[in-house]
């Protein structure tokens, strides 16, 4: 595990031992050295369900759990310590993380959740209540699996809803082919080219940096005018409203929500993180 | 994935929510945080609110009139969302 120089002198090795203001932190590896149990699953054929420590979603356990059916997160446990966990009550809205007895990995061997692009969404609206979108910071590791080129668009993290004010999209893909970033007032504040690799998308807005920023692999995209308001609605991993209008077709490994400005220590968070996926 | 077509969202509800206690889902067997739904909703925006259930499995849950009146797509006269 990577240390994270300058920031875990008191409890070094893992990401989050050190860090302050986490609301939020939602990853399948272990990220605080006080973690054990990462997630909770549940499988199609009999609907058991059985926690999962970081090891043992590759160590072979979650495939015997998973052998012959679908398992899939049914619950994130929050590795900050404020027991925010966020939980799927529909079973087929729980998110894959072994089809058909094969687990869902990535190129490096790391484990993933594969959103369906239908109905697959863990929302955080209850785990995360009350964000102040002039004050957070959100790290989210993920992919889309296709170009966007019709349709509502697909949401990957969604930290507040359209009540005009407080939008937190980080990231979402619209038509034709863009990444999109909503933020305040505006459901497409900004666009870049989409490609369809996975991505560390930061997020930052605050007093600190002194506006609003999204970043992807620790490039920032744009600037711009800070705005405030508290989230509302539903929101979360995979979409946004609801379960089925604006559904993830894609991949998401790791979540991390701040309720502050985290920009001072934006790149050694980001570094880490990059380290560990090799993005 | 089938749709099975509800004139109401509580109508919808409350399938889903029968099939989870069919399916002895963990809310329905004494675990407050359990699963509590076999199937996600799927809400038409907009006046008419109709809604239909995303049927991606668990099909032995459904009745014989259920199974006959699964679609592959919602109705070409269902409302789509607006940007969020």
């Amino acid at each position: 595990m990577a240390i994270l120089p300058g920031v875990l002198a008191a409890s070094p090795g893992y990401l989050l031992d050190g860090l302050s203001d986490v609301y939020g932190a939602y990853s399948l590896r272990q990220i605080s050295g006080a973690a054990t149990n990462v997630c909770q699953c549940i499988r199609d054929s009999d609907s058991a369900t059985q926690d999962f420590t970081a090891a043992e979603l590759t160590d072979g356990t979650l495939t015997t759990f998973g052998a012959g059916t679908n398992a899939r997160v049914k619950t994130l446990y929050d590795q900050s310590g404020n027991d925010n966990h966020a939980t799927q009550t529909s079973l087929y809205s729980c998110v894959p993380v072994v089809l058909s007895g094969t687990a869902q990995l990535d190129a490096n061997g790391l484990p993933w959740m594969d959103f369906d692009g239908t109905n697959d969404f863990i929302p955080l609206s209850t785990a995360l209540p009350n964000i102040d979108i002039g004050d957070c910071s959100s790290f989210v590791v993920g992919k889309f699996d296709a170009a966007i080129t019709s349709g509502n668009g697909e949401y990957m993290l969604s930290l507040g809803t359209p009540t005009d004010t407080a939008r937190w999209y980080a990231p979402a893909a619209l038509s034709s082919s863009k990444f999109n970033w909503g933020y305040g007032d505006d459901y497409d504040h900004h666009q870049e080219t989409q490609d369809t690799n996975a991505h560390l998308f930061t997020t930052i807005a605050g007093s600190t940096q002194g506006n609003w920023q999204p970043f992807v692999d620790g490039t920032s995209q744009t600037s711009d005018t800070l705005q405030t308001g508290a989230s509302a609605g539903v929101y979360g991993l995979g979409g946004v409203n609801n379960t089925t209008s604006y559904a993830l077709n894609g991949k998401i490994q790791e979540c991390l929500v701040f309720d502050a400005d985290k920009s001072a220590e934006r790149t050694t968070i980001e570094a880490e993180i990059s380290s560990y996926y090799n993005l | 994935m089938s749709l099975l077509i509800f004139s109401t969202e509580a109508e919808a509800h409350d399938r889903t929510e029968q099939a989870g206690k069919d399916a002895n889902l963990g809310y329905h067997s004494g675990d407050p945080d359990g699963c509590r739904y076999v199937w996600a909703i799927r809400v038409e925006p907009g006046d008419n609110s109709r809604a239909a259930l995303d049927i991606d499995g668990h099909n032995h849950l459904l009745s014989s009139d259920e199974t006959a009146a699964l679609v592959d797509d919602l109705p070409t006269d269902w409302q789509t969302s607006a940007a969020p």
